[in-house]
């Protein structure tokens, strides 16, 4: 029987997919259920230094084709983030990976030294997310120089753990960017955070359906951008591992954007779609593949679209 | 017309999500409210949700904000809320009238087991067995649906409903109204008898044969409930209310400490699942996922 190991920056996982950002990351337990059920790793809700409460209800819904959110990334900020980060690393050994988040530089510099003291397997950057502008402007995505000084800072602030910056598919060229935080110092790109911001409206209370009015999109109906930025990231920076995530909906998903350069798949919105099954499903399908294919190993298919 | 004339709910069947796959607010039109006590109303809604008792949607106050609430009643055509005035939202849903619009999204979660619904008790599901159920605050509200239901399918029903005082007792004239066999308790005595709705069951367990109780209500009391009836034997459902945002199982905010989450698995679940969280009586979370004691 083949496995579904891969490595990702020197860290083991026993599988490709990790929960992405922002999805049942709230507490401890609840991360660590999603490892339970089968996920490979769990990154963490984005963690604040400082409480931040985030948009009124409603800040989510779905749909069959996509979902969409405007969270405005609740958290209640350090001393919460350090208990749930221990508590998790007590209650499971498989990678953790920290994703942090602030309104400006050297917040993120203070928050990533923070959360480097607590060791985690990797930290992952959200500098993309794009329904918090009305607070803090353009994402430090839209912008080459910003995106590579956060770099640059959470680099010089955690030591040798290993960095991935998230960048925004709401960008004139995602590879700019991931070529720019490469430079800075970033050992992994996590491409995509969610896409827009969308708008949809009740035509009966003629009401914006998310109180922040705009939101990001994700789920099914946006893999074909995501495998697209995964692909032209890797087609340029071939030896960056990226943290491959946006609408990934089946194990063959998983694999189809691992081909054009994930190493691991971010899985979220799935969620929404099969459930707890999620897990157990979509690496079921990838085994049963793999098993049947000429591949030994599963990273032996990282990239290979870029091989025909 | 009987609770199931208007269908006690849809069937879970082999679902495994507990909603659709569209969860866009749908427009509802505010029919009528009514005042039930000092800042507590009902309102009623036209049309239907599907909802088996137990169930809850969540209320889009718009421009302001969506909040979960168990459904009172669902049948005949008609939804009903019943809502405790306690902070902003339900302040700005107290302002509105008659004929203005909000959003509903649901049902979601798990309901209470009546004989027709699908049930993890195996006692206390039919013909002549003896329910009881406890209701403490806005939580009579959904029990009152709960005991339609038992009642159309035969079962005999007690609700003993709690209150600190006899201006916030509520549903106590449509329990009677019902045949329900209906025990008061306030804290002051002011109505029923004074003391705790647990005296009142705690005398029950000791006199009579009961198959099956459930509660909902302020969680240090089911807790209390929860451990009589373990220690009696008499199988047990509770409603475990967690902050909730989205309602079908993406945010993690409603989740307890097992990891399970409380829009999905519960919130009614039964007394031996509710033991497993340590958290159950003990605390909840506030909306950025801070811990806050009961
Ligand atoms: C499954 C479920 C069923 C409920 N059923 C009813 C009901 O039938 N009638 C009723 O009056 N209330 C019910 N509630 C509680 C109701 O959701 C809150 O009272 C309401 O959200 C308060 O909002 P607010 O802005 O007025 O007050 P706030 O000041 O925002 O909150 C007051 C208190 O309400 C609780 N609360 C606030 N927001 C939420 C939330 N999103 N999820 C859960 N709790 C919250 C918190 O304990 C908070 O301390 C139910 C809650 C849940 C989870
Ligand atoms: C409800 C929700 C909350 C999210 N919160 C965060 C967050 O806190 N930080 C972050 O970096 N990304 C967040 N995201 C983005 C996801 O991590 C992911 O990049 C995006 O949803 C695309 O993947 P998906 O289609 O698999 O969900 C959130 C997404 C959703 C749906
Ligand atoms: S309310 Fe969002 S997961 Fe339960």
């Amino acid at each position: 029987m083949k496995n579904l190991h891969v490595n990702f920056c020197g860290v083991a996982f026993k599988n490709p997919l990790v929960l992405a950002s922002g999805v049942l990351g709230v507490t401890a337990p609840s991360l660590s259920r999603v490892i339970e059920l089968g996920a490979g790793g769990i990154t963490t809700k984005s963690l604040w230094r400082e409480p931040h409460p985030g948009h009124p209800n409603p800040t989510m819904f779905g749909t069959k084709e996509y979902f969409m959110n405007a969270v405005g990334l609740s958290d209640a900020g350090l001393v919460k983030g350090v208990q749930t980060m221990k508590e998790l690393r007590e209650r499971t050994k498989e990678p953790i990976i920290a994703n942090i988040v602030a309104g400006n530089i050297q917040d993120f510099g203070a928050i990533a030294e923070a959360i480097a003291e607590l060791s985690p397997d990797a930290i992952e950057v959200n500098i993309s997310c794009p329904n918090v502008e009305s607070e803090f402007g353009k994402p430090f995505a839209c912008s080459r120089i910003d995106a590579a000084a956060v770099t640059k800072l959470v680099r010089a602030n955690v030591g040798d753990i290993p960095i991935a910056i998230k960048l925004s598919p709401n960008v004139e060229s995602i590879v700019d960017i991931a070529k720019a935080v490469v430079d800075a110092g970033a050992d992994a790109i996590t491409a995509i955070n969610t896409v827009g911001p969308g708008m949809r409206w009740n035509i009966d209370l003629r009401t914006p359906i998310l109180s922040n009015r705009v939101g990001g999109v994700s789920g099914p109906a946006i893999f074909p951008i995501a495998v697209k930025a995964v692909y032209d990231i890797h087609a340029a920076l071939p030896n960056t591992p990226i943290i491959a995530t946006g609408g990934v909906n089946s194990g063959r998903d998983a694999l189809e954007i691992m081909m054009a350069g994930g190493t691991l798949v971010g899985v979220g919105t799935a969620i929404y779609y099969h459930g707890d099954a999620t897990w157990k499903k979509f690496t079921d399908e990838m085994s049963q593949w793999l098993e049947k294919s000429e591949f030994e190993t599963l990273s032996d298919i990282i990239g290979i679209f870029h091989k025909a | 017309m009987g609770c199931c004339g208007g269908g006690c709910g849809k069937q879970n069947g082999e679902e495994t999500l507990h909603h659709e796959l569209n969860t866009e607010p749908r427009a509802f039109v505010i029919d009528r409210m009514w005042e039930e006590a000092e800042n507590i109303r009902t309102f009623v809604f036209k049309g239907t949700l599907h909802a088996k008792p137990g169930q809850f949607c969540m209320l889009w106050i718009p421009e302001c904000d969506e909040k979960p609430f168990s459904i009172a009643r669902d049948y005949d055509g008609e939804i009903w809320l019943t809502i405790c005035k306690v902070g902003p939202a339900t302040t700005r849903l107290f302002e509105m009238k008659a004929g203005d619009y909000v959003g509903i999204r649901g049902a979601y979660g798990q309901g209470f087991s009546t004989a027709l619904t699908p049930s993890p008790s195996p006692k206390g599901r039919g013909e002549h067995s003896k329910v009881v159920l406890i209701g403490g605050g806005y939580g009579t509200a959904p029990l009152h649906f709960t005991g339609k239901c038992h009642q159309d399918a035969g079962s005999d029903v007690t609700m003993i409903i709690g209150a600190r005082h006899k201006n916030l007792l509520i549903w106590e004239k449509e329990s009677k109204d019902s045949g329900f066999r209906t025990l008061v308790a306030t804290n002051d005595g002011s109505a029923g008898i004074q003391g705790f709705t647990t005296h009142i069951l705690e005398d029950l367990l000791k006199n009579e044969a009961i198959d099956l109780v459930q509660t909902c209500g302020p969680e240090k009391m089911m807790r209390a409930i929860v451990e009589m009836c373990i220690d009696q034997g008499v199988p047990c459902e509770v409603s475990v209310e967690r902050y909730m945002k989205c309602g079908f199982g993406i945010c993690g905010q409603c989740v307890v400490e097992t990891g399970e989450k409380m829009c999905q698995t519960g919130p009614v679940v039964s007394a031996e699942k509710a033991m497993t969280f340590s958290d159950f009586g003990v605390f909840h979370r506030g909306a950025e996922g801070q811990r806050k004691n009961w």
